[in-house]
């Protein structure tokens, strides 16, 4: 009997850790965790199918604002997503990219430029931002690289094991118990319905004149941060060394007095970023031609709403197909019919914003269970512009 | 006979075992095939989809026999051995758990999956301690060596497939490689298992009251 | 620290598992107890490297003494042995004198040298600014200048233990160990170093150099008694350690309603972090086959201070009883004393005849207590903490047939749960003052303090602040709900005292223990204060 119970007692022990195991998973997972828009986004990434992506964004939130995938693929059938994260980092952006180039491989990636254009290496060190991108990507060679470069040695179990941050959670369960339905929804479903994008339902009135006609002549620079600075030149180095098809870009924002020197140094980044042989595409001078409307198709200074959203989307991305020759890359006929839902989404959520919008009633927008189920009220048909 | 109802419950493994090889086959070579299509050659692939399609068929048909005659075998067997019963109730386990994937995705389908494939790994662990229980009473060593042989392989097999889940993370490359590992252990396995199965037939075939 | 090897951080039970690992596998098990040596100095050099250089000066030192007062008594009776026809009564009487006295001043110079480190690291900067305050007083110019000293990391309790092992070889109820590294080991052992308990060499040495070879259950019940420790720390007592740090410096801030139930707050966490690392500790040493004595034996159930330090931090109190207590109270000084007293008009009386027969052990316990309050710390509070301690013990025992007399004459029945109950709370209020000496800043914030209890009471006053001192309502239900836990483990274990409770859970079906360790596991995962979330409580008594 001694060999039965030796085998038997290796069986109960190993069940036994794995259930633990496995508890604490699926409290990391979807419970204990501090869920949100940026969580469900970065998830949805990964719930992509490898190498069906076309083309990837990849930026802050003036990325996951501005862009909508479902639009672009209605339109120009190529396929896309936001691997965007809230003030997102410049570790962060290089990590992104390499995570993209590991996963999917698209024909293009776009780098949205805002986390080159800090003044200062402030954002870079808030821990906030970090841990918004960071605590979403699962357990890879890029993520161990980034910890192992930048985090101290005391903290690193909490970026492997983000239960270890999140575990008091518990005591705001009820405040967020939406967000992790909206988690477990999007796991269950196996894709995103709006491929990253975001928004809030309001239209920005600022007594604050708006700068943005004298964004076209200005060539003055301003010089990045040094530190940021060597990170785009490491990103750049590196994307030339995997022969990653890379642009950055500049979407449009309500550019005021004290946010005008960005407008300076994303110049700098052109000129620094074109001696590379890469190009930048400085959209947020563009914004006339886009058809921009200051006091119409923005949320606040440094987000468009769903208006300023779809003719940024429309003009993005014929430019990429014509400059850039995106091409819409094979996909079968189960993910055709998953991108059409995506755009029938988008197109729902379009209206519902505008209803908002007209009503009065500004609130955020996103894959989360509670817009999805208001956006039933409205039609999928494809948005016409005016 | 001393054991009747253990030796119908075998009779019954040893076919169920033969399909479950037959799987593992027809599984691996599918697992090659799909990694090999090109999908810009549509006529091709088409064909081959095609193919792909009858083989997961027969996988399914011959898993869900093969679950069938495992889970009748237990429920007669059990009443020579108790250990049956375990190897009864991981196997219910296993399949709710495989229905309660079918409408899941995403991360929580691999959790339970994951469950699936633990509770399959408890069904056959106890078999072969249930086995090897009455191997012990009929004191035939030979019997018993196959049995930890197989329960040795089991370990192996999980071993290496916790650790190609470990290493690939650092080592992406390595991934084809532990694949094919551990479809390899995964055949032996399966040979070890069958193996011990005819000998406990005989065992039992031959064990007079 | 190098990194962060405390014992409630998943790098300590990493660490543990690979030296688990390599201790078991080890292939020489005669040599086995050299891994547990290479974990131990790894150990300290992590978390003390930048003083290791103490603790191995008390271990040559201690080495080296005991090999030469083991050489003078093996001298000595040699020599006896072989003037044992030649010399006369006397002579051989006056030469074990004095033999007596020369093990007796080498013992005092390890004594000395090792104390005197300690009390200097310890004490130098009490001592100075005392003085300072006093020559200040007397209008003297000159003052001590302080210094700014760091204690290294379990420098009492090594040092006590070393010592004992002097005493020991001194009292021949031990051999000197004549392998350094083996007394290193002994010395040194990680799972202890931090906060004890304090080994006797006897007890530990025979163990810790002992092959063991792996065993299921022992690991098992080592795991459970980790898991255990773990609850205690991280659910109940850093959780109520937030509260606590809230209130400290600022009592003045707080109404007699809050400093009462931070007082209380104060005895469930000291308990449960204390006890918390021991069982973190002796779990530990369990996994490598090691049992090193239990500290604590549910002390708030005493119905007596006496028999609360019996049941509180016992390794001390064992260590101070054979090293401290007994000499004193059997000294001649003490004895003659007692003699003395009995031969007076007052020591023919009733009462006179039993205070000089208990005069040596009420004077040796105040002297005892006085040195634990020292122990705990460098400040006046501890030495008020040590002398109430001390008091108390001393005129129970001078009182003691006074109270008898009282519980018959009133016909209390001892055995009635009433009359226990009431013990037990009387003995707790002892105990609650004497936390208060603890827990507050200074003296005079003490004082305060009790001040408060009586004039301070406001209860809808007291519940807003409590509300404000860094815990959410749910937290204060998990530490009620944990200290339910253990009151009810506590209570199990009081009526069971043969057994564990880990023995008694060996007893349930296979669904039913793993159920209570899955709760536990989960308990401390979900509800532990860890990570960057909180900032993690030291163990309360890493600082000494």
């Amino acid at each position: 009997m001694r060999f039965q119970k030796k085998v038997t007692r290796t069986v109960k022990v190993s069940v036994f850790l794995l259930i633990i195991m496995a508890s604490c998973l699926g409290l990391q997972q979807y419970v204990l965790r501090n869920v949100d828009h940026n969580s469900l986004r970065v998830e949805g990434f990964y719930q992509e199918t490898p190498g069906s992506l076309d083309a990837v964004f990849i930026g802050a939130s003036d990325m996951y604002t501005s862009f909508i995938p479902g639009r672009a693929y209605e339109k120009y059938g190529f396929t896309s997503y936001l691997l965007a994260s809230e003030s997102i980092t410049s570790d962060g952006v290089l990590t992104a990219v390499k995570e993209v180039v590991r996963t999917q491989n698209p024909q293009l990636v776009v780098v949205e430029a805002n986390a080159f254009l800090y003044s200062d290496t402030k954002n870079d060190q808030n821990q906030a931002y970090i841990h918004k991108f960071f605590d979403n990507l699962p357990f890879s060679l890029n993520k161990l690289d980034y910890i192992q470069k930048n985090v101290p040695v005391d903290d690193r179990w909490e970026y492997i094991f983000p239960l270890i941050k999140y575990h008091g959670l518990w005591t705001e369960y009820p405040e967020r118990f939406y967000m992790m339905a909206s988690d477990l929804t999007l796991d269950m479903r196996g894709y995103n319905y709006l491929k990253g994008f975001r928004t809030t339902a309001q239209v920005f009135k600022s007594k604050t004149p708006s700068l943005n006609e004298q964004i076209y002549t200005e060539h003055d620079t301003l010089p990045l941060d040094p530190k940021l600075e060597t990170q785009l030149r490491e990103l750049m180095d590196y994307a030339k060394q995997n022969d990653v098809n890379l642009v950055f870009v500049r979407a449009p924002h309500y550019v005021t007095k004290s946010t005008y020197d960005r407008v300076k140094r994303s110049n700098q980044m052109a000129h620094i970023v074109n001696e590379e042989g890469f190009s930048y595409y400085t959209f947020e001078s563009d914004a006339r031609d886009i058809g921009i409307d200051d006091q119409h198709d923005f949320y606040n200074e440094e987000h468009m709403n769903v208006y300023g959203a779809l003719k940024f989307t429309d003009y993005v991305a014929e430019r990429f197909v014509n400059v850039e020759d995106l091409k819409p890359g094979f996909l079968t006929d189960e993910q055709k019919e998953g991108w059409k839902e995506v755009s029938k989404t988008s197109n729902q959520l379009y209206r519902y914003c505008d209803d908002m919008m007209t009503k009065g009633n500004g609130r955020g927008a996103q894959e989360d269970v509670v817009t999805l189920f208001m956006l039933d009220n409205y039609s999928d048909a494809p948005i016409e512009r005016k | 006979m001393k054991y009747p109802k253990a030796l119908t419950g075998v009779r019954l493994f040893v076919p169920a075992e033969i399909l479950c090889v037959i799987v593992s086959l027809l599984t691996f070579i599918i697992v090659i095939l799909v990694n090999n299509i090109d999908f810009t050659n549509m006529q091709q692939t088409d064909v081959l989809i095609n193919r792909l399609a009858v083989g997961y068929l027969l996988v399914n048909i011959f898993s869900i026999i093969a679950f069938v005659l495992k889970l009748v075998g237990f429920q007669i067997a059990r009443k020579d051995e108790r250990q049956f019963r375990k190897s009864l109730f991981f196997s219910v386990i296993g399949m709710i758990f495989i229905l309660f994937g079918l409408f899941t995705a995403g991360t929580f389908a691999s959790f339970v999956w994951g469950v699936n494939e633990v509770a399959n790994l408890l069904v056959v662990i106890y078999a072969i301690l249930a086995i090897y229980n009455l191997a012990e009473k009929e004191d035939d060593q030979d019997v018993m060596k196959r049995g930890k042989i197989a329960l040795v392989f089991i370990a192996i097999i999980f071993g290496v497939a916790v650790i190609n889940a470990t290493i690939t993370i650092f080592i992406p490359t390595v991934d084809a490689v532990f694949k094919i590992l551990g479809a390899a252990l995964d055949l032996l396995g399966h040979a070890a298992y069958l193996s011990f199965l005819l000998a406990a037939k005989k065992m039992l075939k031959n064990a007079t009251v | 620290m190098l990194f962060n090897l405390t014992y409630t951080t998943l790098n300590f039970l990493f660490f543990v598992l690979v030296a688990m690992l390599l201790y078991f596998l080890f292939p020489v098990k005669k040599y086995k107890w050299t891994v547990l040596l290479a974990a131990s100095v790894f150990f300290y050099a992590v978390v003390g490297y930048k003083f290791a250089y103490y603790i191995l000066f008390t271990t040559l030192s201690t080495y080296l003494i005991a090999l030469w007062i083991e050489r003078v008594s093996k001298q000595s009776k040699a020599l006896l042995k072989e003037k044992k026809k030649e010399w006369d009564k006397d002579q051989k009487k006056s030469y074990k004198n004095k033999i007596k006295v020369q093990k007796r001043l080498i013992m005092a110079l390890a004594l000395v040298i090792n104390f005197g480190v300690l009390a200097f690291l310890k004490y130098y900067n009490f001592f100075a600014g005392s003085l300072n305050d006093v020559l200040g007083v007397f209008g003297v110019g000159f003052s001590m200048p302080t210094l700014k000293l760091l204690l290294p990391i379990g420098i009492s309790f090594y040092t006590f233990q070393a010592m004992g092992y002097i005493v020991d070889v001194y009292r021949e109820k031990t051999a000197a160990q004549r392998n350094p590294f083996k007394l290193l080991l002994f010395v040194s052992f990680f799972p202890q170093i931090i906060q004890g308990p304090i080994s006797i060499y006897d007890q530990l040495a025979d163990q810790l150099f002992e092959p063991h070879a792996f065993d299921f259950t022992r690991m098992k019940h080592g795991m459970e008694l980790i898991l255990w420790g773990f609850f205690k720390k991280l659910v109940i007592a850093d959780r109520a350690n937030i509260a606590i740090e809230a209130v400290k410096g600022k009592y003045g801030e707080y109404n007699g309603t809050v400093l009462t139930f931070i007082i209380l707050l104060y005895a469930i966490q000291l308990y449960a972090d204390f006890s918390g690392g021991i069982d973190i500790s002796r779990g530990v040493a369990q996994i490598f086959g090691i049992d090193m004595i239990d500290n604590f034996k549910r002390p708030y159930f005493s119905r007596s201070i006496n028999e609360y330090w019996r049941r509180w931090h016992i390794s001390l109190g064992g260590w101070l009883k054979n090293y401290l207590f007994y000499p004193l109270a059997m000294s001649n000084v003490f004895l003659n004393a007692s003699k003395k007293m009995k031969n007076t008009r007052f020591g023919k009386t009733a009462a006179g005849a039993h205070v000089s027969k208990v005069l040596p052990t009420s004077i040796a316990s105040l002297i005892v207590f006085l040195v634990v309050g020292v122990w705990h710390g460098a400040d006046w509070k501890y030495v008020a903490f040590g002398i109430w301690n001390g008091g108390i013990i001393m005129l129970s025992i001078l009182m003691q047939p006074l109270f008898d007399g009282a519980v018959d004459k009133l016909r209390i029945n001892r055995k009635n749960p009433v009359f226990i109950g009431f013990q037990i709370f009387r003995t707790l209020l002892v105990v609650l003052v004497g936390y208060v000496f603890d827990v507050v800043h200074d003296f005079g914030e003490g004082m305060y303090t009790f001040g408060q209890f009586f004039t301070g009471q406001n209860l809808p006053e007291g519940i807003a602040q409590i509300g404000t001192l860094g815990l959410l309502w749910q937290d204060y239900v998990v530490i009620g709900l944990g200290s339910i836990v253990l009151l009810v483990a506590s209570i199990i274990q009081e009526k069971h005292p043969e057994t564990d409770i880990r023995h008694m859970l060996d007893q349930k079906i296979f669904f039913v223990r793993a159920l209570v360790l899955y709760i536990g596991v989960m308990a401390v995962v979900i509800f532990g204060i860890y990570g960057s979330g909180y900032n993690a409580a030291d163990f309360v008594y890493m600082q000494f």
